[in-house]
């Protein structure tokens, strides 16, 4: 059995990714090992944007982290980094620096819980 | 064997352009499992650059990217002159309508909403095509009335019956258990739009072997047989250009093959069976019955009575048994259009447009 057919987990609807993937098991197990390898690094900017004052750059980046969880299906990473993209973009920089701690959150759980589920 | 035959597979192409690469996966794998041929950009310029070296079809695109956005990316390609329409598919976002508007107000023709559901993909290019075999269609009347422009008004009369029987005969397939999944209504419009164009190779047949009132030689008989192969690699370049339209395919199809017989005696291949496709299958009992009933120079009509018993004889070696099965249970039929469209000045026909259907030295209508 393929790690995304096992038992669902929060941080990611594993079945709508694999209807995504239209049943494409070594795809799915492709992109959400890109995506979990990827995500420390992902926030590791965004904070830096933040802090820096960047907005533009942080939005894109938020918006285009919103759209990759979403079409992984990672749906509370979607909502919280959309949240940050339209804090950004109303250039409300402490309203977004406010939503770090719950992005954080949000990857870690979905790493751990992407780790746990390859463990099973 | 059949130089159309490679071109049958050709699939549409579709440019993808998003800054997220797990989008242009997703999107690669989706459409690569749905028949279309893919190429991927991450950003408008690259996008650019592809659109015009791989010359898409379809594009689709995100909306929200750096540099150029999606909707600067519709406008970029509806300016460029271009002898193919790009049928445009955005991908927005729920939250950002404006954002619909404006691609549509850029020249898009559609849009998905993010995250895409691969059944909505396919079902919105499935539409888009719908679209583009219409451009492909306009492109094909066009060269229809090019070729009529040439010819005589006994050619529109042939055309206008051809069409006619093949429209008949298609109809009556559509009922039979073994054709349910091949004929359907599309088919028999297909067939009725496409079954004049079989001859259109007869434009670059030379006036002195086409004109030539007598029995054709041998070698002029060869050199006749070429209509097939100019007529094919006329539809050729129009199904490279649109290979999505049904349309032009049976056309070629049409026009290439339908002087093959069952039995693998006619040319320009010398396909058997069911190597011939069923299009050209028809046109080839449409076209002889007309040939057969339809007055000559050279020849007097034969009654409708003569040329279904003709028909019946080629069973198996010129037509597809099937076929004459349909025919022997639609003649009446075949009569009445025969009688409806015979309604013309034939002493005003210039001779020259009466040799369209003469015997052939070696593979006569009328052996």
């Amino acid at each position: 059995m393929s790690d995304l057919q096992k038992p669902s987990i929060r941080s990611f609807d594993r079945e709508q990714f694999l209807k995504r993937c239209l049943g494409n098991e070594k795809l799915a197990d492709k992109l959400m090992e890109k995506m979990v390898a990827t995500l420390p690094d992902e926030l590791v900017q965004l904070t830096e944007e933040m802090n820096g004052e960047r907005l533009e750059e942080a939005a894109r980046r938020a918006h285009r982290l919103k759209g990759s969880a979403a079409n992984l299906c990672a749906a509370p990473l979607s909502e919280v980094a959309g949240r940050i993209e339209e804090a950004a973009r109303r250039n409300a920089p402490d309203e977004a620096r406010e939503l770090l701690n719950s992005i954080n959150e949000c990857i870690e759980n979905l790493i751990g819980e992407y780790r746990e589920s390859k463990s099973i | 064997m059949s130089f159309s035959s490679n071109l049958t597979h050709m699939k549409p192409r579709v440019l993808v352009v998003d800054d997220d690469p797990f989008t242009v996966e997703l999107l690669e794998n989706a459409l690569w499992q749905f028949g279309y041929e893919v190429e991927t950009a991450t950003n408008g310029a690259e996008a650019i650059e592809r659109y015009r070296k791989f010359g898409p079809r379809f594009l689709v695109s995100d909306v929200e990217m750096p540099e150029m956005s999606g909707v600067e990316l519709c406008r970029a390609i509806r300016k460029r002159a271009s002898c193919q329409y790009t049928y445009v598919i955005l991908l927005t976002s729920h939250s950002d309508p404006d954002a619909v508007d404006e691609g549509l107000n850029a020249g898009a023709d559609d849009y998905i909403c993010k995250p895409f559901r691969p059944e909505e993909l396919r079902l919105r290019l499935e539409s888009g095509k719908r679209l583009l075999q219409l451009e492909g269609r306009d492109m094909m009347i066009f060269s229809l009335a090019k070729l009529a422009e040439s010819r005589s008004e006994e050619t529109g009369l042939h055309l206008e019956r051809i069409r006619e029987y093949c429209r008949i005969l298609s109809l009556d397939l559509m009922t039979q258990p073994k054709f349910e999944h091949v004929v359907d209504a599309q088919f028999v419009e297909l067939i009725y739009q496409t079954s004049p164009l079989h001859d259109i190779g007869k434009v670059g047949t030379p006036d002195a072997i086409l004109m030539k009132p007598g029995k054709l030689t041998a070698e002029e008989f060869e050199i006749m047989k070429r209509h097939t192969i100019i007529g094919g690699d006329t539809l050729r370049a129009s199904v490279e250009a649109y290979p999505e339209a049904k349309f032009l395919m049976m056309a070629l199809d049409i026009a290439l093959k339908h002087h093959e017989r069952w039995d693998g005696s006619g040319y320009p291949f010398g396909l058997r069976g069911g190597e011939i496709p069923l299009a050209a299958r028809i046109v080839a009992v449409a076209d002889v019955y007309d040939a057969l009933t339809s007055k000559r120079s050279y020849k007097e009509a034969q009654n409708h009575e003569m040329a279904c018993d003709i028909i019946r004889q080629g069973r198996g070696s010129h037509f597809d048994p099937s076929l004459v099965e349909s025919f022997n249970r639609c003649e009446l039929d075949f009569k009445e259009v025969s009688e409806r469209f015979s309604i013309h000045p034939k002493s005003a026909i210039p001779a020259p447009a009466l040799l369209e259907e003469r015997p052939e030295p070696s593979l006569s209508i009328v052996d």
